[in-house]
């Protein structure tokens, strides 16, 4: 008898269990909670979900739940809508973006980086996923289309049909990065703002005479330690293909002679100490410290984050003052640093969402308003600013909650604009108004640009020794590089090292580059 | 001959106590620098003065991630899951892992090969995910929980212990008239102490360390455990390469906050250890020594 029971109840147990887990179960993803909301919206707000990276902005990181955030929900009450947003954590976004497209769970509007043929979007666009947006741009997004650069646009369409499928945000300043100098150290010195390679050797030798720890920053593969690369037009990236007289397309880095130039260049610093020994094992974090400690007398870094490190830097070093000079140039009286993508965040809508497609391209239209500017430049009126005579007062916060909200809404939450720098905000402060004339009278002259194919060229996944990324050598030439500013081969024997690029499978790089540019199949300029 | 003998046994004690120090200090040194960099000012951790002692004492970032409710909540949820999870597992794992170890039990090497398989072969994410799906866990915890209720390494180690119990126990509880679970819940399972607390340990672990799967399955970022929050906070994505330079991060959140938080989601586990420490002992010495 005591058996049965145990019977029984083991029974009776198992269906208790499987009830109460099948009540746990959430209905799926697709729904989601949309319920942002517990205040009715008006009657006919468009509901649409959209997919969005954190882009590691705190406040959104942080955020209990975002769909009922202030901010949110006013930019909801202006464009009539209700909005769904589904974070995409940073650091996994590629990942979860091909997971989400695998298993069918598309939200409405998607949000991507680049271009259409970015591989987090994993051929979506090919497969008529997403809807083509020509007739409704011309329809609800007349503001779009005006205020959005050719180029960009172009950066959306598929070059074989016409087809737009996406509302680009736009980067119209593609300089992002800048030299910066220690202005004091330079006084110092009693040297005049260098603009020629020579002379910007002169002033870093002077500043290791006066005693400053690494004149230039040096950093790891190069990254943000460019500068001379520019000079000299050998930058190399997958965005710096060049037409060279032989009629080929090839990477920037075979043009041997500035090549040469500017690895000896490196190497003399190397020599003389002017960059640091250990130049090639500087990551990041270091490097943001060596600069903010005042242990640096020039390096590069994105111009934007003027107001940021440099009050860091004055923080540590009270007496130290910093600006944004001209890159030195090379021997083509050019200089700077590679050109970035002039589009940003991109945004796709899924065909499944055709019902509604208009009123969220008008959404998308109203980005680009006044109205708009003013929400994600300053917040709301009453709590972030005030209004007199008609003009709106605002006071730039200086706490980190403060400034973690500006970042939130100048940057992640105001989805279409130029993200150039936040002209409402910058132009507040002393540092941001330096920024702004930095970025408009400065970067906007120097640079360097080449020929781009996006998608990547087939040749160039086939051969990952021979990829570049977006701000870095191919790791073959890299290496070579390196040792010769290490002194351990010979800079004469760079040509070799271009044989041994085109034996690895670089004839077939320069093939499909020279066929595609000349077909002008997605190759950018 | 003994002094000979003491000689040389004193080098070699002098000898192991160095060598197991200069050890335990390349280990302990390098977290000596995490507190210390948790309590010393931005200034002086960026100018690199920070060694094993803080320098300008602050209690800012400690303060920063207190206040921080996110941080917290996966605290919390990371706790939920380790405790109850490993309940799971423990319970799931010894059920099964008791008939396996019987010798009348009818379907056992049928069973052992099937759970051997899975050793071997695992399925690849996008069906899993699908199945997930179907079944209605995803965005749940319980997806954390279940799917790897039963880990088989374990679950070998747990049968090879309850295999070595005299059946002559198991023998006179049945001549008793306890039915199977009487004789697990009763007899089995507080002789098996050692051996649970042992796979107790590597199941809680585990699951406190969980970060792949709540990558994957959940959305919902108010259900995010600690280690993705940690995640989160410390690495920056420098490493990857989209193509697209406009989202590069060039400023990441500060180091002292990065070193308080690690802290904080560490000391738990550290403060757990001690205590199920003498399970290990007497785990290990168990199996050793023949009754």
């Amino acid at each position: 008898m005591p058996k049965q029971a145990m019977r029984m109840l083991m029974l009776t147990l198992i269906l208790a269990i499987a009830a109460g887990c099948a009540g746990n179960n959430q209905p799926g993803t697709d729904t989601g909670s949309a319920e942002g909301g517990e205040t009715p919206q008006a009657q006919g707000a468009t509901k649409f979900s959209i997919s969005m990276r954190t882009l590691n902005v705190g406040y959104v990181e942080k955020h209990p739940d975002i769909n009922k955030d202030p901010y949110v929900l006013a930019l909801e009450e202006k464009t009539n809508t209700d909005l769904d947003i589904r974070l995409i954590p940073h650091n996994e976004y590629q990942d979860k973006m091909v997971q989400m497209f695998a298993t069918n769970d598309i939200p409405d509007v998607v949000q991507g980086s680049g271009g259409i043929s970015g591989p987090e979007l994993a051929g979506a666009v090919e497969n008529g996923v997403f809807l083509p947006l020509n007739d409704l741009l011309e329809e609800h997004g007349k503001d779009l289309l005006a205020f959005i650069p050719d180029e960009a646009w172009a950066r959306m369409t598929d070059s074989k049909t016409g087809n737009i499928y996406g509302i680009p945000e736009i980067l119209s300043n593609p300089s992002r990065r800048a030299t910066w100098i220690r202005t004091d150290l330079l006084e110092k010195v009693g040297k005049e703002i260098p603009t020629t390679v020579e002379e910007t050797l002169d002033v870093l030798r002077a500043f290791k005479e006066a005693g400053v720890e690494q004149p230039y920053a040096g950093r790891q593969n190069f990254k943000y330690a460019d500068t001379f690369f520019g000079a000299y037009d050998v930058l190399g990236y997958l965005n710096q293909f060049k037409l060279f007289p032989d009629g080929q397309v090839k990477p920037s880095f075979f043009d041997v002679d500035n090549m040469k130039a500017a690895i000896g260049v490196y190497k003399t610093m190397h020599d003389e100490g002017l960059i640091s020994r250990e130049f090639a094992t500087i990551e990041s974090t270091d490097f943001r410290s060596i600069i903010t400690s005042g242990k640096a007398g020039m390096w590069s870094m994105n111009a934007n984050e003027l107001p940021i490190w440099g009050a860091q830097l004055m923080e540590n070093v009270p007496d130290a003052r910093v600006a944004l000079i001209p890159s030195p140039v090379g021997p083509d009286g050019g200089g700077g640093y590679a050109h970035y993508n002039p589009v940003t965040r991109s945004f796709f809508i899924n065909k499944k969402a055709e019902d509604r497609a208009a009123e969220i391209v008008q959404f998308f239209n109203w980005m680009v308003s006044d109205e708009a500017e003013l929400l994600f430049s300053y917040g709301l009126e009453g709590e972030d600013y005030t209004v007199a005579s008609g003009e709106p007062v605002f006071e730039v916060p200086t706490d980190t909650a403060g400034t973690d909200k500006m970042r939130y809404l100048n940057y992640w939450l105001w989805l279409v604009q130029d993200t150039t720098y936040n002209k409402m905000v910058s132009s507040l402060t002393e540092t941001g108004q330096q920024m702004i004339d930095a970025f408009d009278n400065m970067l906007a002259h120097e640079g360097r640009k080449g020929i781009e194919f996006d998608p990547r060229l087939d040749a160039l996944i086939r051969y990952p020794d021979l990829n570049p990324k977006s701000d870095e050598l191919p790791p073959l030439i890299l290496e070579h590089v390196l040792r010769m500013v290490y002194g351990r081969e010979e800079i004469d024997n760079y040509e070799a090292v271009l044989d041994e690029y085109l034996s690895k499978g670089g004839n077939e790089i320069i093939e499909e580059a020279t066929t595609r540019y000349n077909n002008k199949e997605n190759a950018f300029e | 001959m003994v002094r000979r003998e003491s000689l040389s046994r004193k080098l070699f004690i002098i000898f192991n106590y160095t060598f197991l120090t200069l050890l335990s200090l390349t280990m302990f040194l390098p977290f000596l620098n995490v507190i210390a960099q948790s309590l010393s000012s931005a200034g002086a951790i960026d100018r690199g003065e920070v060694m094993f002692w803080p320098v300008e004492i602050t209690t800012q970032y400690y303060k920063y991630v207190f206040e921080d409710v996110s941080i917290w909540r996966a605290f919390g949820i990371s706790v939920y899951i380790t405790v109850l999870g490993t309940a799971i597992n423990l319970a799931a794992t010894a059920t099964l892992a008791y008939p396996l170890s019987r010798q009348e039990y009818v379907g056992r090497r049928l069973v052992l090969m099937v759970i051997l398989l899975t050793m071997i072969f695992s399925a690849p994410l996008i069906p899993q995910f699908i199945l997930m799906r179907e079944i209605g866990l995803v965005n749940t915890l319980w997806a954390l929980m279940i799917p790897t209720a039963i880990s088989a390494f374990n679950l070998f180690v747990l049968r090879s212990f309850f295999a070595q119990l005299p059946t002559e126990l198991i023998d006179s509880s049945r001549i008793d008239g306890c039915g199977e679970l009487r004789t697990l819940w009763s007899i089995v399972l507080p002789l098996s102490k050692p051996a649970l607390a042992t796979v107790g340990i590597f199941y809680s672990v585990t699951n406190w360390n969980k970060y792949m799967d709540a990558l994957y399955y959940i959305n919902d970022r108010a259900k995010y455990p600690l280690q993705v929050k940690l995640r989160e906070l410390l690495i920056t994505d420098d490493l990857s390469d989209t193509g697209n330079l406009a989202f590069e991060i060039t400023s990441q959140s500060v180091q002292g906050v990065q070193m308080a938080v690690i802290l904080v989601a560490t000391i738990p586990i550290i403060m757990i250890y001690p205590f199920l420490q003498r399970f290990f002992i007497k785990g290990m010495l168990i199996g050793s020594i023949k009754s």
